[in-house]
């Protein structure tokens, strides 16, 4: 399924990454953190237009040659990146809105973990599984 | 209805047992203390509470949601009233504080209101923060249920 | 190869392309660019007698194969040549023209004009030959016959035009230019394109507006004719010729443009007179060729009527005999296409109905051109002729955007965007719609024709235009450069309209579309690509793309990888990255931008100036990696880096200054903070025996003023004390900071050179060199340093040099060490002094008091009441003298009354050896006395009872520790008032030698002498000899005790304290206890015992005074109050001299009575008794009572007075 999957704080810097084991798993720091110009453009541009559906998930990001970059921020401004591969047409948008939903709910359970200090690098191991389960179901 | 006060207990022992175990010199500290121990519990709450919400417009839908939808998670009752003079300041007034309500009424025990406050207090700093909103929380207390959260928003 | 224009905007599609090219090798580049900057200035040209502007767009170069795709697109025709070039004689102008003539056959099919701008020669020809005068009268005269075209309304005038051309001719001719007109001639039968000027281009079209009738056939198709003409014959021709071309365009594009005042365009009325059919320019040279710019604006004029001509012309195109309009890669499609079908004439039809769109664009109608647009449309739309539908509507687009955002961009404007990249500010302000229609009247049917805002596309149909446009452009393999072009076109647009999310959409389709192309293309490409990404905000997406264009400088295929302009393009891609170049930027608090990818661009920013060879700049960037970035490192990247660092610095060592790049970029010094990390920065005080004191003295008396307390000078204290330290270094003194340091490295860290960055005092520096273990916690360093004179010396930080690499590390850019306190107040020079006492040293000295600043000691143990002496040097090992010493005894209070008995010495001995220059010694002599009360523990002090028989153990030996404190100072720090202090430490143990077991005291035989018997016991182990009465000795075993008597004279007891005046006994209020009674002092004077030890040859006196008498031994001792002399007839009597006298005979006793004074009796008795003696010698004995006493036998005195009996 997913091909990386990313968790970046606030402050746009990375809290979590995730990739599929590939030779070129630098691409994908790449992808997702260029991805960010897209998701802060997108959050900008709420406040512009208020019949705007303000959902957490913001849908495609863009597309690359062989990837798909969706994003999801949620309220408290945590960025959700995750890649998928453009070849795989099983995915669509509930399916990715589904991972998301995941991910968010993992993220939580996570930062309510008294042994989590917020903005620190995210090493927990059940959201490690969370991810893994997210990239493996192939 | 067991559930609702258990917070409730748990709040009033985690203060009993601050001051009980805090030295003489170091109870001053146990009000920070408590503020702090609320700004974590409030950045988790939000991100908890807000996980199904959709993304909040501006700075005033962001209190509505602390008015509404935390307050009501956290004590089963929304803000009474919500003030703001758009600069910044925000006030929350709520009638019947749930952490009040237990202390008698009247002016008796006032001076025992801050370190009841202290904790809530701590908490709408927390989530607001983790909102992306940094600001000062104080309360205040004039009639002893009641009481009233000023938010001032502290911009770069 | 066709270049893809990565500037091209929206409206650049109204715009006439203008090539400006450099001819000839004698115009030099610098001159040439000043002529193109003031040329390309001339962007928006105003039509005399007409309400519409030409925009022109001027290019140096431009290739053949972009040149062909001008019928696909108008804009991409190069209409005007300007070529440029100097010459000074007719010779080189041959050279110059043959070369424009060149450049123009290049160019020939699209070209309406052209000029030759000729500098170094007169404005009416060349000031070396009349030929070319008459050359450019020629010129000049020809200019009023081409006046006339330049209306290009009357075409049957152009017709006579062609006879213009003979006229030219023959200067050519003229100038031995046969060639060029034999060439023109076999080359072009028809319209001789080798020598097109204006004014014969202008003629042909005229020619063909003329015969459009009987030749449906359209120029187009001459056109391509031509073109295949040129290309034919130019296969021959041309390479050779166009040799010399490519190398100056070479140059060209590599000079820099040098920018020129601008100069204020000349009215243009004069278009009236000086006809733009002019082809050659002369003029002495740039600066004084004013009309430089009219005669460009001259030259536009006439390309935008020969343009009008063509529009017009074609507004009444025929079907029948249409030609077929292509882009270059369809032309091989169409060979031996039947051309008679309704597809292909549909095809004709629309395509040249979209040229006429174009021709209207560049006409400056574009609300006209929209209307042939969407008739080309729908005309092509059966015949699925895609290529040219997407083209009707990127047409479409760019006269909507021209139509709703007029004027929005001029060039001048554009190139200063790139440095105002903020998004949204300054464009979006003219987004405001053109609401006023512009009435125009043409000739044509389509005059009056308003352009209306209706037929403009809104904001959101322009961007779905340009997708339709770029989906139908995608279809074609040879459109990619079209279909690029498009996207960054739409691109712009986007960013004026604010839509950043699509404008990424179409820059992401820019990466899509798939060219081959050289590698300068593609960084082009890339660095468009960022430029438009930065422009939307997507600062990232940016960098990426900044980086990549980096990246192709020196991909592995490219054979001349440029890693001087990979450098630079990684330079500027360090903000998206969130790097910063100057270490105080970098947050500290927090994660600050994406570590992984931060990392790997600064690796690569240190690989390609490696490559590059800046060493020095490869430096600042690793050092910045290190610095940022080190807690992501991994060990072995750690250790990599750290390798690298050493041998880069091996060729170059890493600095402190400031590097500034080429690009004007300054890199400031990067210190390497954390390697070492420094975790405690500790200034620390002078060994306690060298701080300086201050003395407290009058100085202090004279700083508070006439108030007692002021707030004010309180408050400056504490402003003080915040910065400064409590304590202060003496100049010229060793001063010593401490430093904790941690090696983060996995290798063990040898730093060269540690040493301190001061302010306010000059320093020695005495740089240390630690080695600190791999990754070990804090080990200590310490750093010495000497300040050379006084004054506040504030530490800024300190410097290292280790890995080769120095840096200075500033405590205010450290964290942790931010807040320290580092100003330290340095006073004036102090001398310093040693100290050697001549006694062995203690080896243990339980300190009484403040020990902290001994500097040596002094044991010895003597016996009590033995003495001995210690010499104690005073050696200034300064260079200042030492001006004074004060020696003193520092011990409890207590104690100080008895250690003052046990050491002393002469102060004045010690002043008389003042001052002491540097160097030099002093010794002064402490003397030790064994000072005892010589009495058992056991005893009473009044120790007439002789107590039992006591055990020598309990008689333990004493040990008296003190401090001698010598306080010193001189040179300016004397005068500063402060002084040193350091100690001798004195431990003297005082063995018991012999006691006072018991002692009386006994009248002797003479009253005015009284015997005193001591019992004296030998309490140390060694036989004494004991030594009394100048010559009585005997010698006393151990546990002896023997009795010895001295006979003393009565003396008479001072006063008790008599020196103490009223005063000080008020002050006195306890008096001091009686321990040693001013008796036994006083005694001990008189009494002189001295013991001798054989085995130790010491000898020592005993003291008395710690004894005390009883007040009937003390009676004894002391001279009666009363003394009395006893005279017998005269004759003074003594008990020693009894006087003799005879029976019977009156006895005259006279008896003396002396009262001391001072002491008062109230009343005293005196009773006299006479005795008679019988001399026994003689045998007589008498008795007493035959003595008869005459008057009275007592006496009562009530008045005491001296005074004499007589009875």
């Amino acid at each position: 399924m997913a091909v990386c999957v990313a968790v970046i704080a606030k402050e746009n810097y990375p809290l979590y990454i995730k990739t599929i084991p590939t030779d070129n798993e630098l691409k994908f720091q790449y992808t997702v953190h260029t991805s960010l110009d897209v998701v802060e453009e997108k959050i900008s541009s709420v406040g512009k237009n208020t019949n705007d559906l303000r959902e957490l998930y913001l849908g495609l990001l863009y597309p690359t040659e062989d990837y798909k970059v969706y994003g999801y921020v949620t309220n408290t401004k945590v960025k959700f990146v995750i890649v998928v591969e453009s070849s795989n047409t099983s995915l669509r948008d509930n399916e990715i809105r589904g991972m998301f939903r995941k991910l968010h709910n993992g993220y939580v359970d996570m930062l309510c973990n008294p042994f989590y200090t917020p903005g620190e690098n995210i090493t927990s191991r059940l959201f490690d599984n969370t991810v893994l389960s997210m990239m493996q179901q192939d | 209805m067991a559930d609702e006060v258990v917070f409730e207990y748990l709040h009033m022992e985690m203060i009993s047992y601050l001051y009980r175990t805090a030295e003489k010199i170091e109870q001053d500290h146990c009000i920070s203390k408590l503020e702090s121990l609320g700004f974590r519990v409030g950045q988790s709450l939000s991100e908890r509470f807000t996980k199904d919400s959709s993304r909040f417009k501006d700075e005033l839908d962001t209190m509505k949601f602390i008015c509404k939808d935390f307050w009501n998670s956290v004590y089963k009752k929304q803000v009474d009233n919500l003030r703001t003079n758009h600069q910044g300041v925000y006030v929350l007034q709520d009638n019947k504080f749930r952490f009040l309500t237990q202390i008698s009424s009247g002016k008796q025990y006032m001076d025992a209101a801050p370190k009841y406050l202290a904790f809530p207090c701590g908490m709408i700093r927390g989530a607001l923060s983790n909102l992306g909103i940094n600001c000062v929380v104080t309360a205040e207390v004039s009639a002893m249920p009641a009481c009233k959260f000023q938010i001032q928003i502290q911009r770069l | 190869m066709s270049q893809i224009d990565y500037g091209q905007t929206a409206e650049d599609h109204q715009a006439f392309l203008i090539l400006v090219r450099h001819t000839g090798q004698h115009l030099c580049n610098r001159s040439f660019n000043r002529a193109w900057e003031r040329i390309r200035k001339l962007n928006c040209i105003a039509i005399p007698g007409q309400k519409r502007v030409a925009w022109v767009r001027y290019k140096r170069t431009y290739s053949k194969e972009n040149n062909e795709w001008g019928d696909f697109q108008a804009h991409r025709k190069v209409l005007g040549l300007v070529s440029i070039g100097q010459c000074t004689n007719s010779d080189q102008f041959e050279e110059l023209f043959d070369n424009y003539r060149k450049v123009k056959e290049e160019y020939a099919s699209t070209l309406f004009n052209s000029r030759l701008f000729v500098f170094g020669m007169n404005t009416d020809g060349s000031p070396l030959s009349d030929e070319e005068k008459e050359n450019c009268n020629l010129e000049t005269g020809e200019k009023s016959s081409s006046g006339s075209s330049r209306s290009g309304k009357s075409s049957p005038v152009h017709s006579e035009d062609s006879g213009v051309t003979p006229d030219l001719s023959p200067t050519e001719a003229g100038n031995d230019c046969d060639l060029t007109k034999t060439d023109a001639e076999t080359d072009s039968n028809v319209n001789k394109p080798t020598s097109a000027i204006s004014s014969r281009v202008e003629q042909k079209s005229a020619q063909q507006q003329k015969q459009s009738d009987l030749k449906p056939e359209s120029e187009s198709n001459v056109e391509q004719n031509d073109n295949e003409n040129v290309s034919k014959s130019g296969a021959s021709n041309e390479p050779p010729t166009s040799q010399p071309h490519s190398n100056s365009t070479k140059t060209e594009s590599n000079s820099s443009a040098s920018s020129e005042p601008a100069t204020s365009r000349p009215h243009s009325n004069s278009l009236t007179k000086e006809s733009a059919g002019a082809e050659v320019l002369f003029s002495p040279g740039l600066q004084a060729c004013i009309d430089l710019e009219e005669k460009v604006k001259d030259f536009v004029t006439s390309i935008f009527f020969v343009l009008e001509g063509k529009r017009l012309d074609r507004s009444f195109e025929r079907a029948d005999k249409m030609q077929l309009l292509c882009a270059p890669f369809e032309k091989k499609d169409y060979v031996g296409l039947d051309t008679d079908t309704k597809s292909y004439r549909k095809k004709c039809q629309g395509r040249l109905r979209k040229h006429l769109g174009d021709l209207c664009l560049q006409a400056g109608i574009p609300g006209e051109a929209i209307l042939h647009y969407q008739t080309a449309i729908d005309i092509l739309r059966p015949v699925n002729d895609w290529l040219w539908i997407g083209a009707c509507f990127e047409g479409i687009c760019s006269a909507s955007v021209i139509v709703r955002f007029p004027k929005s961009q001029t060039p001048t404007l554009r190139r200063n965007f790139s440095l105002q990249a903020t998004r949204g500010t300054s464009m979006a302000n003219d987004t405001k719609l053109r609401t006023g229609s512009i009435k125009t009247s043409y000739s044509n049917g389509y005059q009056d024709q308003e352009e209306s805002p209706k037929s403009a596309l809104g904001p959101d149909d322009i961007v779905e235009k340009y997708r339709e446009a770029l989906v139908h452009y995608s279809k074609f393999k040879g459109s990619g450069m079209i279909e690029m072009e498009a996207c960054l076109k739409a691109c712009r647009v986007l960013v004026v309209q604010r839509k950043y999310l699509q404008a990424s959409d179409f820059l992401q389709n820019v990466v899509y579309i798939n060219l081959q192309t050289s590698d300068e293309d593609k960084i082009n490409r890339y660095c468009t690509l960022s430029q438009l990404y930065a422009q939307i905000g997507f600062r990232r997406k940016a960098a990426f793309f900044k980086r990549i264009a980096a990246m192709q400088c020196v991909s592995p295929q490219n054979p001349q990888p440029n890693w001087k302009l990979c450098h630079s393009l990684v330079m500027q891609c360090l903000d998206g990255y969130n790097i910063c170049l100057d270490p105080k930027d970098v947050p500290t608090d927090c994660v600050y931008g994406w570590p992984v990818l931060q990392s790997r661009v600064l690796n690569e920013l240190i690989f390609s100036a490696r490559r590059t060879g800046n060493i020095p700049v490869a430096i600042r960037h690793l050092g910045m990696l290190l610095h940022t970035l080190f807690d992501i490192l991994t060990t072995e990247d750690k250790r990599d880096l750290i390798n690298t660092l050493q041998t880069l610095t091996a060729k170059s060592e890493g600095t402190t200054a400031p590097l500034a790049l080429d690009s004007g970029v300054i890199l400031p010094p990067i210190p390497l903070s954390n390697i070492p990390q420094v975790t405690s920065f500790k200034l620390i005080p002078l060994p306690p025996h060298l701080q300086p004191i201050k003395v407290a003295s009058k100085v202090v008396k004279q700083d508070t003023g006439p108030f007692i307390f002021t707030p004010l000078s309180l408050g400056q204290q504490e402003v003080q004390s915040k910065t400064h330290v409590d304590f202060s270094w003496v100049e010229c003194d060793m001063c010593e900071v401490q430093l904790q340091v941690c090696n983060p490295l996995p290798d063990e860290l040898s730093i060269q050179q540690m040493s301190l960055m001061t302010d306010g005092v000059e320093i020695e520096a005495y740089p240390t060199s630690p080695t600190i273990p791999a990754e070990s916690g804090p080990s200590l360093v310490k750093i010495l340093s000497r300040p050379r004179s006084s004054g506040d010396l504030c530490i800024l930080g300190y410097t290292t040099h280790l890995l080769g690499m120095r840096s200075q590390c500033r405590l205010r850019d450290l964290p942790e060490l931010r807040d320290l306190r580092t100003t330290v107040t340095v006073i004036p020079a102090l001398p310093q002094i040693t100290l050697t006492a001549s006694l062995p040293k203690v080896a243990t000295f339980t300190t009484v008091g403040d020990g902290a600043n001994v500097v040596t000691s002094g044991t010895t143990s003597i016996y009590a009441g033995q003495s001995k002496e210690c010499m104690i040097t005073i050696r200034n090992t300064s260079n200042q003298p030492v001006e004074k010493i004060t020696v003193s005894l520092d011990c409890h209070p207590d104690q100080k009354e008895m250690q003052s008995k046990v050491f002393q010495w002469s102060q004045e001995n010690l002043d008389a050896q003042l001052p002491l220059q540097p160097s030099g010694l002093v010794c002064f002599t402490v003397c030790i006395y064994g000072y005892s009360d010589f009495l058992s523990s056991k005893s009473s002090r009044d120790g007439s009872q002789s107590s039992e028989h006591s055990n020598p153990d309990e008689y333990d030996s004493k040990c008296v520790e003190s401090l001698l404190r010598v306080e010193y100072s001189g040179g300016p720090g004397l005068e500063a008032g402060y002084c040193r202090h350091c100690a001798v430490a004195f431990s003297v143990d005082i063995l018991p030698s012999v006691i006072f077991h018991s002692w009386e005291a006994l009248p002797s035989e003479s009253p005015d002498h009284c015997v005193l018997a001591f019992d004296v016991c030998n309490v140390c182990s060694q036989q004494v000899e004991m030594q009394y009465n100048i010559d009585d000795s005997f010698k006393l075993e151990p546990k002896q005790i023997r009795r010895l008597t001295i006979q003393i004279e009565k003396c008479k007891f001072p006063d008790p304290a008599p020196e103490l005046d009223v005063a000080d006994r008020l002050q006195m209020t306890k008096p001091p206890p009686p321990t040693i009674s001013h008796y036994s002092q006083h005694l001990d004077g008189f009494i002189h015992i001295l013991w001798s030890m054989c085995g130790t040859k010491s000898c020592g006196k005993m003291a008395t005074e710690h004894l005390t008498w009883s007040q009937q031994q003390l009676e004894l001792i002391k001279v009666s109050d009363v003394s009395w002399n006893v005279s017998v007839n005269d004759q003074s009597c003594s008990a020693y001299s009894i006087p003799v006298v005879c029976t019977g005979k009156v006895v005259n006793i006279e008896i003396l009575i002396t009262f001391r004074a001072g002491v008062s009796y109230t009343s005293a008795g005196l009773a006299v008794s006479c005795g008679l003696l019988t001399d026994h010698t003689s045998g007589h004995s008498r008795d007493i009572d035959l003595v008869t006493v005459l008057g009275s036998q007592s006496y009562q005195l009530t008045n005491l007075r001296h005074c004499i009996l007589l009875a």
